[in-house]
């Protein structure tokens, strides 16, 4: 009966499987995102095409075949095509219009000072002078649009206006910069490649597709690739839908060889491994997203499962302090500020009680039905408590540990690495000659319309630039650009004030004065001369920067009264920390949550390790109603775990959020194993090594099929696996009954010195 | 009655064995043969005549430590109603220092030493920061401080497109390489050597907005005495 109910759930498990495989598909997208709260996970819409030029075919004139392959390309992909920064001859011209609207109230000291009388005579007396300069074309700046260089006022901090390099003055503050396209696309310092911003699309694959058709059709020999988190995840995606089944049958082969030489018997075992494969299902059908860092956990927990089925020593009469122990083991998980782990704390302890009903409750049933049992190998050696050698050992690994663990570079492990050097290439490329995505933040403005959400920006954007410099390289925002209707009022009575037009007069009249046209230079008098063309929201998007300023846009249904965000996105240098910000403008991004893992990791591992200790130990002491038993199995576990970090540390590796689970299951084996030793030795019975070692190398398959895998997160929470696992059994069993005694002796003389 | 006739003759059928094509095939290896010379002569032609162009400036350069003329420059640009005319003192000061001189305090001074470039009104400052330089300001600059330097022909010739104009006279044309950046601010830049010293007397450029620029050099002194320069190097410089 049991085993038929059983049968029945995993028909329907597969059944709901096979049927929901398409619907979720998409929910099984975002794994790696999910390490990040959902507010700094990178927009959606950051999705570039990266246009290359192959190395052994740079020639002189790749600049100009990569301009006009972007240019056709723009044309051809307009429908999904976005700029990355305002077109060139767009922004110049709509800087040249709004000139004096979008000079800062403190730029109008200086403006006045360019206004003055001899401030004029002496800027066009310098124009005329530097005209007598063989290199006044090349060194002069466009006088004709900004004789009197106000234009400095306005990028007075190169970077504040994004990619938009500043005219006739200083270069932008990197000398790499890349150069902005009349169509609004980037093109590298180098001239070998070209980004194009395009719009997400549920099929990256037909799009990027759709690309790489039409630039060879051009007739070049240009790569195009698509790059950005989506490209990541899909990348992700991929290698954790294309493993998942070699993995799973990797390590069900490896604990079928493991236990059928173990107990010698074929029938039991393949019971055991379709009741585990049954379980699995069983859970895949409740929570079916299987990402890049939801396999190895699947992974890891078909060889801690196995420990149901193997009724070797138990710390309590009916053996439940282990399994619960083991269920609860990654319960910590939720004190965790990334989401996949909070997801992870409950669905592990979903998976191994599916995993021990299977092993516990219809294996002996299904073993009936084949008419088979599980004899399991008794002989074994009496455990012996070594008090010197436990003291020594759990003092070396504690102070080990806690020596590695200041010194482990923190890795926040956001960005995965993926075994695709194509795409590590490109990623290399846009981050050495174009930005890092990864150190993109950004501030979110809300508005009832567009129109309102840009003019929220300007007050963001302007508060930005002052991180302008070794914090940050550049402010992207369409605040920049705008000046809300409430500023305009006080701009224009500035403006007033200097008594512009008489200006402008007096500085036709000195023009005309040292030989020269003012017709030459009407670009800059005609736009200066009409202030009734202001630079409002409302206009910016309805004109030409319209569609930069959508690339900039989102609409989010969370807040139905302000639906529409625009952002302002902060460049940030390398290595440099995430600015302090007042709580109205909250910046997002992989680099802020980074800078929350990484401060205080070690701490916040601490804590979450005890909680891990307690819970076992409470267990423990619940099966034994000795405290001196979940005492040493605690302390033993926690030596356990001491050792990994001091191991991974020599080994190299770094800590981040990946190492945590791995680091519970250790405590949680630790405690297992040690509770046993403990209650072994109390008992007075055999303690069965061959069993235990089985349990031991259950867990090592499932951390050797990881470290064999094709990718190089499974190899590093493998590796940790491995070392953990041997650890945990190791120290458990030789050192806990040690540490046990000692409690107890300790404990003693306490009470012999009280009373 | 029987009447014998001579074997018939078709026009259009050689006499010989050889057919029509393989005459064509003949004429016009031959025809080949005879252009081919003309072909190797007109590429060695043009060799030579840029090769006689290079030798010439190379023998005046290569002995240049120090160069003092006089220059005349005509700008005609649409900023100006008349074409602007200014007339100064070029001191070339081997590597790489080169300073035009105007004459006219009204004019400017402008110097390039190195990789940095200064552009100054006499009236102002010698000396002050640097110009931040474009990509055609670079191209030029290496452009003029190869022109006087006692460099290598090879580095003469480098980072440019150089052809022989028509006309008389010993003169040059470069352009920037193609697809080069340089192209958006600059179109073409022209120099003449004098046919005897081999000293550079005019050079004129084209630039992308339309202002084309004449230098007319002048009265060359080839490696004076340097304190005769002091007066147009910046004063701390000098010192």
């Amino acid at each position: 009966m049991v085993v038929v109910l059983w049968l029945v759930m995993s028909l329907a498990a597969v059944t709901w499987l096979v049927t929901g495989e398409r619907s979720s598909a998409r929910a099984a997208e975002s794994a790696t995102a999910r390490m990040l709260p959902q507010a700094d996970r990178p927009p959606a819409h950051d999705l570039w095409l990266l246009l290359q030029v192959p190395e052994d075919r740079i020639t002189p004139h790749s600049r100009s075949v990569l301009g006009q392959v972007g240019a056709t390309l723009g044309e051809q992909l307009d429908d999904v095509r976005l700029p990355i920064a305002p077109p060139a001859s767009e922004i110049a011209m709509w800087l040249d219009e709004h000139l004096f609207y979008l000079l800062a109230p403190t730029a109008m000291e200086g403006l006045a000072a360019k206004l003055e009388s001899r401030a004029i005579a002496a800027a066009v007396a310098k124009i005329r002078a530097e005209l007598a300069s063989p290199l006044f074309g090349v060194l002069g700046g466009d006088v004709r649009r900004d004789p009197l260089q106000i234009h400095h006022l306005l990028h007075k901090t190169p970077g504040e206006l994004g990619f938009i390099r500043p005219r006739g003055g200083q270069g932008s503050d990197a000398f790499q910069d890349p150069q902005v396209t009349v169509a609004g696309d980037l093109i590298a310092a180098n001239g070998q490649s070209l980004l194009m911003k395009l719009r997400p699309s549920d099929d990256l694959d037909a799009l990027e597709a759709r690309a790489q058709h039409l630039v060879a059709q051009t007739g070049t020999d240009l790569h195009a690739r698509l790059v950005g988190p989506a490209i990541r995840q899909r990348e992700a995606d991929n290698a954790s839908r294309n493993n998942r089944v070699g993995l799973v049958a990797t390590v069900l082969a490896m604990l079928t060889l493991l236990l059928t030489v173990t107990l010698r018997a074929i029938r039991p075992v393949l019971c055991m491994i379709i009741l585990m494969v049954c379980a699995v299902g069983l859970l895949l059908a409740l929570e079916p997203r299987v990402g890049l860092l939801d396999l190895p956990l699947i992974i890891l927990l078909l060889g801690f499962g196995c420990e149901g089925a193997l009724h070797i020593h138990r710390i309590s009469l009916r053996g439940w302090p282990s399994a619960l122990i083991l269920a609860t083991a990654l319960l910590p998980l939720w004190l965790t500020p990334h989401p996949l782990w909070h997801d992870w704390s409950l669905v592990w302890v979903v998976g191994l009680t599916l995993m021990l009903l299977a092993m516990r409750w219809v294996l002996p049933a299904s073993l009936v039905l084949v008419g088979s049992e599980l004899r399991w190998p008794q002989p074994g050696f009496r455990l012996r408590p070594m008090v010197g050698l436990a003291a020594v050992v759990t003092c070396g690994l504690l102070i080990g540990g806690a020596w590695a663990v200041e010194r482990m570079p923190v890795e926040p492990g956001q960005r995965v690495a993926l075994v695709n050097p194509e795409l590590a290439a490109a990623e290399q490329h846009l981050e050495r000659w174009f930005f890092d995505p990864d150190r993109v933040v950004w501030v979110q403005s809300r508005g009832e319309t567009a129109a309102e959400a840009v003019a929220k920006s300007f007050t963001v954007a302007h508060a930005m630039v002052t991180h302008i410099g070794p914090i940050a390289s550049r402010v992207e925002s369409p605040g920049s650009l705008v000046v809300p209707e409430s500023e305009l009022t006080n701009r224009l009575a500035a403006l007033k004030k200097i008594n512009l037009e008489a200006r402008l007069q007096q500085l036709q009249a000195t023009i005309a004065d040292h030989g020269m046209r003012p017709a030459a230079f009407g670009e800059f008098l005609s736009g200066a001369g009409h202030l009734d063309q202001t630079p409002s929201p409302s206009a910016a998007l309805e004109g030409p920067l319209g569609p930069w300023i959508e690339s900039l846009m989102a609409v989010n249904s969370d807040d139905p009264t302000a639906p529409h965000v625009a952002y302002t996105r902060l460049h940030l240098r390398p290595g440099s920390p995430v600015p302090e910000h007042p709580e109205t403008m909250a910046l997002h991004g992989p680099p802020v949550a980074a800078g929350r893992v990484e401060a205080g990791f070690e701490s916040r591992l601490g804590l979450y390790s005890l909680c891990g200790l307690w819970l076992g130990a409470l267990f423990v002491w619940f099966g034994t109603r000795q405290m001196s038993v979940a005492m040493a199995a605690a302390l033993a576990a926690l030596a356990a775990e001491s050792g990994l970090l001091l191991m991974l540390h020599l080994l190299g590796v770094a800590a981040s959020p990946l190492l945590i689970p791995v680091l519970l299951l250790v405590g949680a084996s630790g405690v297992i194993a040690g509770g046993r030793a403990c209650r072994s030795v109390d008992l007075n019975q055999p303690f069965s090594a061959g069993g235990f070692l089985v349990t031991s190398l259950c867990q090592l398959a499932a951390a050797l099929t990881l470290m064999f895998s094709a990718q190089p997160l499974w190899r590093e929470v493998g590796l940790m696996a491995a070392c953990g696992s041997l650890l945990a059994t190791g120290v458990g069993v030789f050192v806990a009954p040690g540490l046990c005694k000692m409690l107890r002796i300790l404990g003693r003389r306490l009470q012999e010195r009280r009373s | 009655m029987s009447t014998s006739h001579p074997p018939r003759c078709n026009g259009s059928r050689p006499v010989s064995g050889l057919g029509r094509r393989r005459w064509l095939h003949l004429l016009g290896a031959a025809a080949g043969v005879s252009m081919f010379p003309a072909v190797v002569g007109a590429t060695t032609r043009a060799q030579r005549r840029l090769q006689n162009r290079v030798d010439l400036w190379h023998g005046y350069a290569q002995r240049t430590a120090n160069l003092r003329a006089r220059y005349q420059l005509t700008r005609h640009t649409s900023i100006m109603q008349h074409p602007l005319v200014a007339t100064g003192t070029l001191v070339f000061i081997a590597p790489e220092q080169l300073v035009f001189y105007d004459d006219s305090e009204a004019g400017s001074r402008t110097e390039i030493h190195g990789q940095q470039m200064w552009m100054t009104p006499r009236s102002g400052e010698p000396t002050g920061a640097p110009r931040e330089p474009t990509d055609a300001a670079r191209w030029l600059r290496d452009r003029f401080r190869r022109l006087f330097a006692p460099t290598t022909p090879e580095d003469f010739l480098a980072d440019a497109s150089i052809s022989i104009p028509r006309g008389t006279g010993m003169r040059l044309t470069f352009l920037p390489p193609e697809g080069s950046p340089v192209r958006r601010e600059l179109r073409t830049l022209q120099v003449r050597f004098d046919p005897v010293s081999g000293a550079v007397i005019h050079i004129s450029f084209e630039e992308a907005r339309g202002d084309r620029v004449i230098l007319v050099l002048s009265d060359h002194r080839q490696n004076v005495d340097p304190s005769t320069l002091s007066e147009f190097i910046a004063p701390s410089e000098a010192t």
